[in-house]
């Protein structure tokens, strides 16, 4: 058994104040009733966790964010998405340059991952 | 047929649109200068519309949804092209802006080029062309948490214009 999150896509752009919802499915397929979230750390998060095959959050803060989900003890997947706080709550390179710096700054080490992902190197 | 080059390079302290739009105004109202004074206006126009519409041209783009590392392919996807001379060149460290890093430096650059042919407007019997490179760059700088933002816009102007006199002969000419 295991668990893979479809969407947002993994290091994808997202914005403060727009939820964003993820979709998980298990492989094989059928218990994706049974598939649990979790925001882990402290993210500014509107919604910590969750359960089922969607799961709806939004953040408050600029940040490099992560989602969990898992299916019973073992099985795991995450997603990290950089999330910028703009004033109008869109995500044009003008937005972004002019977002709020984030209030707890984290790197990429600072979650534990559960797949791997793909960092430019240096970022780490 | 004569052609030079020239460049002008500056920076001003806003990352924002209205300031690089402002401050590429400003290089327009001295580059003009070089040309006559009957080609000043009509010129200025041109360029000050290919200033804007580069800068436009990047500030513009909506990167939700997109991976934050992939800069160069979602420009590609959105048809503005990664070779220079083919439209936008462009790279991108937006991650950096939401990860603290350990120490000084720079954390975010954005930066593009766009070259742009601008005829020259018709004027007597002077014809040629002005092939313009704008390049608009931003990089943000954290130390200790103060931030500080820079915007840079660096504009290259090729001339080449010819001008035929009434006795017959060709003068030549460039700005």
């Amino acid at each position: 058994m295991d668990v893979r999150i479809n969407t947002p896509d993994d290091l994808s752009i997202q914005v403060c104040g727009r939820t964003v919802t993820l979709t998980a499915s298990t492989i094989p397929p059928g218990r994706e009733s049974e598939i649990t979230w979790e925001v882990p750390l402290k993210q500014f998060q509107t919604e910590a966790s969750g359960r089922g095959a969607t799961f709806t959050t939004s953040w408050t803060e600029t940040g490099l964010k992560q989602v969990v989900a898992r299916v019973g003890k073992v099985a795991a997947d995450d997603v990290m998405l950089f999330v910028y706080k703009t004033a109008s709550v869109r995500a044009t390179v003008s937005e972004i340059l002019e977002s709020a710096p984030p209030r707890i700054p984290r790197r990429p080490s600072d979650y534990r991952t559960y797949r791997q992902h793909q960092y430019p190197i240096g970022l780490e | 047929m004569k052609m030079i080059k020239e460049e002008v390079t500056s920076a001003c302290e806003a990352a924002t649109k209205q300031g690089l739009t402002d401050f590429g105004e400003a290089l327009i109202r001295w580059w003009p200068a070089a040309l006559t004074l009957d080609l000043k206006t009509s010129v200025s126009e041109r360029i000050k519309s290919a200033v804007n519409s580069n800068i436009d041209s990047i500030l513009d783009i909506d990167l939700l949804g997109k991976n934050v590392f992939e800069a160069d392919k979602i420009l590609s996807d959105l048809g503005l092209g990664v070779e220079p001379g083919d439209g936008v060149k462009f790279s991108g460290k937006l991650a950096h802006l939401a990860i603290k890093r350990g120490g000084p430096g720079a954390i975010c650059e954005v930066s593009a080029d766009k070259a742009i042919d601008v005829p020259l407007p018709p004027y007597d019997k002077l014809s040629g062309n002005l092939n313009i490179n704008v390049q608009v760059s931003s990089q943000l700088r954290s130390m200790d948490r103060t931030w500080d933002t820079k915007a840079a816009i660096k504009i290259t102007v090729t001339g080449e214009w010819s001008w035929e006199q009434d006795f017959g002969s060709q003068a030549t000419g460039s700005a």
